[in-house]
């Protein structure tokens, strides 16, 4: 400590370590708390039609559509170490094809302050259901569940998944009438 | 202030012409032991998490409001670990240097465990096939660097500022090199 | 020109450097609990800044408090030989 350089330095190594380990209180404090909620799905409207993927290969493959009811409060999941909330809205099913597929149909951010109590009626999905192939006529089987990515402050990234899924059915038939 | 770095340049000096060889040479072992310590620091979490590259900076903002340019990422790799949808993953793409931070969206595993994924940064509008090699329409498990499972913000935005001006970069590691080499406590 | 004092005495150091640590420690300390109790880790960040500005301001410029203690040196013997005035600084950094 014999110059203002070497006290400057001090201070400033000092000032860092201290933020480091209260960092390293706050992540300790929220890294076991359980962030597990339900969230209520419902399809409204379900289709399914065979297109060409020009996105993809170009072949004819099952383009599903869907509009869905979402609701769910999130307020308890936020705490002083989270950031952000990624929701993602996953559908998945199985096809002769592959044992597992997984299809995000719609996502949002929320920030930490903003409205986390949603109720969302007859949505549109954002992004397109291509299957991979020709799976979705007829399969009665494809859950759809909301889950969570939670971005902290600092510490570690987990996604959940919601409580609660729903599962529904594509009908038997190609339609053809545009949506 | 310039003028007290530069006394205590002056002093640095004086103090390496009174080294004796073996002094000098301590200087020398103790640098080469911070170098090697972290090296060694590096390939250790290299083994620890199986991925190549275990800490990474984020470069883009392809993924804000999330991450931000200069955010640290800590990275793992486990083989047996399977890739789900909604994680964010670190790929690298033929004819491109950089990594990619991007998040899953959308995943086909056939029943031998083979898995071809499709990603999407939350920021984008489309999905990455425009960034994917030309004809690429999938990532596999053999492109994925890492999964993103532990987030520290800003720390990185030291390497961002010296890898866009390499000639800070230099000067600092260099200072920093004499001062260890000189400096005696 | 400018011949502004920088040094501290024995003393003044390890003074300036117990406040140093005491005074971020505690406004971490304090920061921490404040900001668990708000949840907002922002506001810890903040009050570890101002402890850090505050710890800066008192304890970084050599106030008075910190040279109050002067080491009484000897008075050179041989009046004769002119190089004594380079050796003080050294001789503190031991």
């Amino acid at each position: 400590m014999h110059t203002v350089l070497t006290r400057g330095n001090a201070t400033v190594a000092y000032s860092l370590s201290v933020l480091a380990c209260l960092t390293f209180c706050c992540f300790l404090s929220t890294v076991f708390l359980d962030s597990r909620t339900t969230a209520h799905v419902n399809t409204v409207k379900v289709l399914v039609k065979n297109v060409p993927d020009y996105g993809a290969s170009r072949e004819k493959h099952d383009l599903g559509f869907l509009t869905f009811d979402l609701e769910t409060n999130l307020t308890s999941l936020f705490n002083w170490n989270v950031k952000q909330l990624f929701l993602y809205l996953t559908a998945e099913y199985k096809t002769p094809d592959s044992v597992l597929n997984q299809v995000v149909l719609w996502d949002k951010i929320i920030l930490r302050g903003e409205n986390s109590a949603l109720d969302f009626k007859n949505m549109n999905t954002k992004y397109y259901f291509w299957d991979d192939g020709n799976g979705l006529k007829n399969n009665k089987n494809v859950s759809l569940y909301l889950s969570w990515n939670i971005i902290p402050n600092a510490g570690l990234l987990p996604t959940i998944r919601s409580l609660g899924s729903h599962i529904f059915k594509f009908p038997a038939e190609y339609s053809i009438a545009s949506v | 202030m310039g003028l007290g770095e530069l006394l205590q340049f002056d002093e640095m000096l004086r103090d390496f012409n009174r080294m004796n060889k073996r002094q000098s040479l301590y200087q020398i072992l103790s640098f080469a032991m911070i170098v090697s310590s972290a090296l060694m620091i590096w390939k250790g979490l290299m083994v620890v998490t199986g991925s190549e590259s275990p800490i990474v900076v984020v470069l883009s903002g392809s993924m804000e409001p999330a991450f931000h340019r200069g955010d640290l990422l800590f990275l793992t790799n486990y083989k047996e670990e399977p890739v789900r949808v909604g994680e964010i993953v670190v790929f690298k793409v033929e004819g491109r240097d950089i990594p990619i931070v991007h998040r899953v969206v959308k995943l086909h595993e056939k029943e031998d465990g083979s898995v071809k994924f499709l990603t999407k940064g939350d920021n984008n509008n489309v999905d990455d096939r425009g960034l994917y090699a030309p004809g690429q329409l999938w990532l596999t498990k053999k492109d994925i660097v890492g999964r993103a499972r532990g987030f520290l913000p800003y720390v990185g935005i030291i390497t961002i500022f010296m890898n866009e001006y390499p000639k800070v970069k230099w000067a600092i590691l260099s200072i920093l090199a004499i001062f260890v080499l000189l400096h005696r406590e | 020109m400018f011949n502004i004092q920088t040094h501290m005495d024995y003393e003044g150091q390890h003074k300036a450097e117990k406040f140093s640590r005491f005074i971020i420690t505690l406004f971490g300390i304090v920061g921490l609990i404040w900001g668990a109790i708000i949840q907002q880790f922002s506001q810890t960040v903040y009050i570890l800044g101002a402890g850090f500005l505050l710890a800066s301001i008192i304890t970084i410029p050599p106030w008075p408090i910190y040279r109050r203690h002067p080491l009484n040196w000897q008075k050179p013997r041989n009046i004769e030989l002119p190089a004594s005035s380079g050796d003080e600084g050294k001789k503190k950094k031991k």
